[in-house]
């Protein structure tokens, strides 16, 4: 196994050397200008080389087409404008279908808005464009140079190409003066053969009157994408293209591990979404000023396809965007409280030690993980059989506390004979080629590897046929599963990936479908988990469970992410909020960041201030490197551990909500955690906001990124009422700003007056151990006295809520009134479940001063009932503060979730 | 808390007397409480106070979850579990009714969801007692027999120490007399033989004189080919420092920007195991039975000299070296008395009560975690070691702390920004000499843990002979309620 020494392991003794200081090797991975198609597009005007010929444009219905001549090369493309029914615009823009351009497949989206279309009028033509309207959209096609102005009931939204950088590379003969980089290109020794040779595209779109873009995850940056042409690091574009990058950067446009191509834009009165469907490398310019914000999108290859999404809110075009791309995958419930990881846990004693430990410190969590240490030399869905003899067992055991477990398996697959895995894949012919059509040999963890050809749906449906009990030896049906590495991840690479000219199923080439490795290999273990789960519960199935790195657009109908190898600093706890809101608003909400960090060893305060923001990330995962100190929660002294109980202890309070959110992720593409001008898209004060935040719409997060803070500067959004989450004492109001103390206990949280939030307040175990408990109303006023909020219940579980065995209310409150009634909702089953929970405890918080107090009058609508409980004052919530007596609180009325009921509060 | 085992089961017994239905959950010791005297209960810290059908009645009143001892309504009540049979246990409220049996009286979940398993935890506990017991009483033979070997050493270095001065001085005279008897007696067999070598030089002078003009020429011409095949040497060296990394190079550097180990990715046979960390840590620490047998090499750590053979006695002149070669080596025999005399006897090195910590005097234990080895040499210095080859001091000895529970080296190599390396090791008894958990909790300042025979204590093996006295007590006390018993 000793190897020469040469260069490589000299730089690896460098490494050794410095730990940690050498961090992201920013010259492991290219730049614009070292890619060819990039650096020929970059800022590059094209003239008024691109002219719509004025013949050809037809217009049918719901679908313009016209021809767009490339008149330098005298080159025809085919252009293709649809309007759809729910609330967006096409555009295609390809060469003649014969060439053979690579497109997304259409598994990628959902279906059906393909036939939804909508009407488009003519509203003028003349020799030089033609206006047309759907709806509230006015659509200005200019023909030379080619041009597209779209407009939202007069207001300008977004233009395309009028700064005249289009372009559309089409496919041609090798010529010996071309230039260099079209038919090859070499960088870092590896070489790209590019056999069908140049064929990239420049979107040119143009954000008129808009001061703010958001979206293309994934990268540590801000929210508010800055301009690209300032100085070092953001000189550069940002980049989509999946990679495995080791120590990111908290502040930098450098492209992660997973590539939504979508943006959007917003101002006053108007949302602005840009969806362009390509998975190929991509880089973006974002340039700022003359009250506008203009972007250059430039991709390697496939064809145009972007999507034009707007609303007067963000709300209005995730919504939109949700019709394309999908929602979010209800998750089960045990995968939104604690999940507890480390690489690694390294046998059945370590195990049980951690999972008896959350026991002991009362401390809840749902899920132990198992990192790459657990397999048999890095074959996954095998174990290393002296560290875990008894797989099954041990997954029972914590089953049997109402608990899951989670293993590793990434998509490398060891080249080894005697693996199965390796065999059945290599006779059946289920791996990536290499250029020269071989299979495709690469070194990962396990040293050389092949990689599963997950493009492929065959391959996809043999890989999920892994997963059921009886072909995963030692698996569970408490077992989830994590794919990570599939960017993919090739140690030997270039840029720690595959060759560009590596070739998948149907003969496409790497470079076209890169981007989409990621989502297609977590999609086939997930629909390996939905078979297994069809297996365990054939009436009703499992939801699966498995946490992805890489993604796509599409990625949140398979599970979730998080946001990679990230590091115990500040820095990376700060960027972490922006990251997920980025993700949040580019339809892929249920994310995390790893907390504690991954890399290097938090000390007890970072820790500490980890948990507190991290109970509110989707996705709430702690994760640590293989050589950092153990950092389980209760391992920083018994003060620590108090503060991180509770912390933890507040998410599993908060799951009714959170779950309620879920569902609106669920049905209707919405975020769980949204930027304040997403909740309140008029204040442009808040538009570069990213470091506080909202959960759904009624709580304000205010997170402590920085050591020895005693004090925080709270924006308060205006038009709202805010109360104390922890004390229930308002804000005063019209508070812009408050200079908040806070200790080590807590972060500043606060419930939006207007709002009902449905709580669940004693600390089990798990999720499981909750499954029974009543149900905590807090109730905050607005300014009128009203509030509305929601709850939703299922099972849980399983794929039963699809046939409507939910549970869905609506509360409102208004006149005096707290009513509970039936959530409805257009598209799906009506919700016909009920439960015997109930809710024990009412908490007002808002309610006018009373001499006298109040009484509740009780009036069950289905038993037919009525009682009076006067209210008490008393603390919002025993868990943050016992003592206070902010609340008005009504004890025990014991109202049936399921029921319709009102709670009229009269003076007493 | 065992001893008391009995009472609380008699107040727990006693509980029904008013008439009143037992509470569940309620903790004996503070029944006092919940009297339900005035149709009331008062929080027992807060002093709110609640009508007494509100205690256990679902919903917590209480900040200190006093009010709902039976119930997981609140967040830091205590659920009281008899566990008739074993010991009581006061488990978080929050515990109760979530479908997990937790008491092994199976009381903190619905009748019926729960098998009592006390008998068998209770059975199982004395085992381990047991077995505690057994191992405890090994370790203090061990340590009794570390403290009478320190003893005995010690005894043997202050006999020796009466007479070592006289002892080394004589040791020291005779061998410079016999270095001069050995000196006179070469000197005259060399005489004897110069003058039979006179004759047979004379005879091969000229012979030699022309071989040497021969060798000197033959040198200049290899001497200008062996520095030409160094440079094609160095030439060589250099082109393959500069030529590209295989594939698997560079899979293996990438590799290890996430391991920091060359070797982390690429295993290769079929079923090795990737627990190589566990395996180093087999520790290399003495075994006392052999300081019978070598008593003398144990405290110097200079084993391992290396001594010519003995001369051959069959000459005059051999008999003298050989009698020089014994008073050498007892002149080293004295040399190393004095210096154990003056480490062990006079040195201010602290051994610990009895010297019980003397027996680990020579003696160096390792840890080994993943990627890190730790090396302690107790009373000399501890290292770090990453694989073979790095390897850093993290401090020199410092000494006991006034408890004996740590163990202090100090003043190890430079830390960048910090300044020199610590290590802090906390001592407790064990069955064995052994070091573990080696771990930097902040930056450049090490700890680890030991355990060793040398801390444990009477005291604690008598409390442990009590448990057991008592479990096998109550045990035979509560046998016959059980059978009455509904469980």
């Amino acid at each position: 196994m000793r190897r020469a020494i040469g260069l490589g392991v000299g730089l690896a003794l460098l490494g050794l050397l410095l730990p940690g200081s050498l961090a992201f090797k920013e010259n492991e991975f290219k730049k614009c200008a070292q890619t060819s198609f990039c650096s020929r597009n970059r800022n590059v005007q094209q003239g008024a080389n691109f002219e719509i010929v004025p013949a050809s444009v037809t217009l049918n219905t719901a679908t313009l087409t016209a021809t767009l001549m490339n008149k330098q090369a005298s080159k025809h493309l085919q252009l293709t404008l649809t309007a759809h029914a729910d609330g967006f615009v096409r555009l295609l823009i390809d060469e003649s279908p014969s060439v053979g351009r690579y497109q997304v497949p259409s598994d990628i989206l959902v279906s059906g808005w393909e036939t939804r279309k909508a009407a488009i009028k003519e509203q003028s033509r003349s020799a030089n464009g033609i206006v047309l309207t759907t709806g509230d959209t006015k659509l200005e096609l200019g023909y030379a140079p080619f041009t597209l102005a779209v407009s939202v009931k007069g207001v300008p939204a977004l233009q395309v190409n009028s700064r005249n950088l289009f372009n559309f590379e089409h496919r041609r003969p090798k010529q010996d003066s071309d230039p260099a980089g079209y038919w090859e290109e070499t960088w870092m020794g590896h070489t790209d053969s590019k056999p069908k040779g140049p064929e990239a595209m420049s979107l040119d779109l143009v954000f008129p009157g808009f001061a703010h873009v958001y979206g293309i995850p994934e990268r540590a940056t801000s929210l508010s994408l800055q301009a690209t042409n300032g100085n070092a690091p953001y000189g550069e574009p940002y980049r989509l293209y999946n990679l495995d990058v080791f120590e990111y950067l908290e502040d930098h446009p450098f492209g992660l591990y997973g590539s939504i191509p979508v943006m959007l834009a917003h101002k006053k009165g108007l949302t602005v979404g840009v969806y362009w469907n390509n998975a190929a490398e991509m880089f973006v310019d974002v340039v700022k000023g003359r009250g506008e914000v203009g972007t250059q999108w430039v991709a390697e290859s496939g064809v145009v396809d972007l999507f034009v999404f707007t609303g007067a809110t963000g709300p209005a075009v995730l919504a939109a965007y949700a019709k394309v791309a999908g929602t979010t995958a209800l998750p089960q419930l045990f995968s939104l409280g604690y999940h507890q990881c480390r690489w690694n846990y390294k046998d059945e004693a370590d195990v049980k030690a951690v999972d008896g430990g959350f026991d002991s410190h009362e401390i809840p969590y749902d899920v132990l993980w198992l990192d790459i240490e657990h397999t048999n030399g890095k074959r996954y869905l095998t174990w290393d059989s002296s560290l875990f003899p008894n797989p099954a067992a041990m997954q029972e055991d914590v089953a049997s506390r109402g608990r899951k477990m989670v293993t590793i398996v990434d998509p490398h697959v060891k080249r080894d004979s005697s693996y199965y895995i390796f065999s059945e894949a290599e006779s059946a012919g289920h791996y990536v080629k290499n250029k020269h059509g071989s299979d495709f040999d690469g070194w990962c963890w396990p040293g050389q590897s092949s990689y599963l050809d997950v493009t492929s749906p065959v391959v996809r449906e043999w890989w999920a046929q892994q997963f059921t009990t009886d072909k995963y030896q030692g698996s569970t049906r408490h077992l989830y599963i994590w794919n990570d590495m599939n960017e993919p991840s090739v140690f030997n690479g270039p840029e720690i990936t595959m060759q560009k000219d590596n070739l998948h199923y149907g003969n496409v080439e790497h470079r076209d479908n890169h981007n989409l490795f990621g989502i297609y290999y977590h999609m086939g273990t997930a629909d390996g988990l939905k078979l297994r789960g069809s297996q365990v519960d054939p009436e009703n199935g499992d939801r699966p469970f498995v946490l992805s790195r890489a993604f796509f657009s599409g990625t949140q109908r398979v599970g979730p992410i998080w946001t990679g190898d990230n590091a115990a600093q500040w820095s990376h706890l700060k960027v972490s909020v922006p990251m997920l809101l980025t993700l949040g608003l580019t339809g892929l909400p249920y994310s995390g960041a790893d907390v504690g960090g991954f890399f290097g060893n938090p000390d007890a305060e970072l820790m500490t201030r980890w948990y507190q923001l991290g109970i509110y990330y989707p996705f709430f995962r702690g994760h640590a490197h293989l050589e950092t100190q153990r950092r389980e929660p209760w391992l920083f002294g018994p003060d620590v551990t108090a503060r991180i109980r509770s912390a933890i202890r507040g998410r599993y309070a908060l799951l009714p909500h959170i779950y309620t959110l879920f569902r609106a992720a669920n049905t209707s593409g919405q975020p769980i955690l949204r930027p304040l001008w997403f909740e309140f898209p008029e204040q442009e004060d808040l538009y570069a906001e990213d470091q506080e935040f909202m959960v759904g719409s009624s709580m304000l997060v205010v997170p402590v990124t920085a050591p020895s803070i005693f004090t925080v500067d709270v924006t308060f959004p205006q038009g709202a009422r805010w109360y104390d989450a922890a004390t229930g004492a308002p804000v005063p109001p019209k508070t812009k700003t408050q200079r908040v103390e806070v200790s080590l206990n807590g972060i500043p949280v606060y419930y939006r007056g207007g709002s009902v939030v449905p709580r669940r307040e004693r600390p089990r175990r798990s999720t499981a151990a909750q499954l029974a408990d009543p149900y905590t109303l807090v109730v905050a006023l607005d300014d009128k006295g009203e509030a509305e909020g929601q709850l939703y219940v299922d099972d849980g579980r399983s794929f039963a809520f699809q046939r409507g065995l939910y549970l869905h209310r609506d509360f409102k409150f208004a006149a005096n009134k707290l009513t509970s009634s039936k959530h409805v909702e257009a598209g799906v089953p009506d919700g016909t479940l009920t439960v015997p929970t109930t809710i024990e405890r009412v908490v007002f918080l808002g309610l006018p001063p009373s001499k006298k107090g109040y009484k509740a009058v009780i009036s069950d609508g289905a038993s037919g009932s009525k009682h009076t409980i006067a209210l008490e004052a008393g603390p919002l919530s025993l868990a943050t503060a016992p003592e206070s007596t902010q609340a008005q609180v009504l004890r025990k009325p014991d109202l049936p979730v399921s029921h319709d009921w009102t709670v009229e509060i009269v003076q007493a | 808390m065992r001893g008391s085992v009995a009472l609380l089961l008699l107040a727990g017994l006693a509980l029904g007397v008013h008439g009143q239905a037992p509470i569940r959950g309620l903790n004996p010791d503070l029944a006092a409480h919940y009297s339900g005297a005035g149709g009331t209960f008062t929080c027992i810290s807060g002093g709110k106070t609640i009508p007494f059908k509100q205690v256990n009645d679902d919903y917590c009143d209480c900040a200190d979850g006093s009010d709902e001892p039976g119930t997981p309504a609140c967040h830091n009540g205590r659920f009281y579990c008899r566990n008739l049979g074993h010991e009581p246990k006061l488990l978080a409220a929050a515990f109760v009714d979530d479908g997990v049996c937790d008491c092994c009286d199976g009381s903190d979940e619905a009748k019926g969801n729960c098998t009592n398993t006390c008998l068998q935890a209770s059975a199982a506990h004395r085992e381990s007692l047991k077995n505690d017991i057994a191992q405890y009483e090994q370790a203090l033979a061990t340590k009794a027999d570390f403290i009478s070997r320190a003893r005995a050493f010690k005894h043997e270095l202050q006999t020796k120490a009466a007479t070592i001065d006289q002892d080394y001085a004589a040791a020291q005279a005779e061998v410079e007399r016999l270095k001069g008897e050995v000196s006179r007696l070469e000197a005259e067999e060399s005489a004897q033989r110069a003058a039979e070598e006179a004759q047979r030089a004379a005879d091969q002078a000229a012979q030699e004189q022309a071989a040497a003009a021969a060798a000197e020429h033959q040198e200049l011409n290899t001497g200008s080919d062996g520095h030409a095949e160094r440079e094609l040497q160095e030439e060589g060296q250099q082109a393959s420092e500069e030529r590209e990394e295989t594939p698997e190079e560079r899979g293996r550097r990438i590799a290890s920007q996430w391991t920091n180990d060359p070797e982390a990715a690429g295993v290769a046979g079929s079923q090795e195991h990737v627990n190589e960390g566990e395996e180093q840590e087999q520790e290399h620490h003495g075994d006392y039975s052999h300081q019978d047998q070598h008593d003398h090499e144990e405290y110097n750590g200079e084993s391992g000299e290396y001594h010519e053979p003995r001369p051959d006695v069959s000459t005059p002149l051999g008999e003298v070296r050989a009698r020089l070669y014994d008073a050498e080596g007892t002149l080293r025999e004295a040399e190393r008395d004095k210096q154990r005399i003056a480490t062990y006897l006079y040195g201010n090195l602290d051994f610990g009560p009895e010297d019980v910590f003397l027996g680990l005097a020579d003696q160096c234990f390792t840890s080994s975690q993943t990627r890190w080895t730790y090396e302690a040499c107790i009373f000399k210095q501890a290292v770090q070691r990453e694989g073979y080859s790095n390897s850093v001091t993290v401090g020199r000895w410092a000494g006991f702390s006034s408890d004996y529970k740590t163990m202090l080296f100090t003043g190890g190599d430079e830390c960048w920004n910090v300044g020199p390396r610590s290590f802090t090791v906390a001592m407790s008894c064990g069955y064995d000499n052994q070091l573990s958990d080696g771990e930097e909790p902040a930056t450049c300042a090490y700890s680890a843990k030991f355990t060793s025979p040398a801390l444990c204590n009477d005291e604690e093996l008598i409390g442990l002979r009590n448990k057991l006295a008592a479990l096998e007590a109550f045990e035979r006390e509560v046998a016959e309620k059980i059978a009455k018993d509904e469980l």
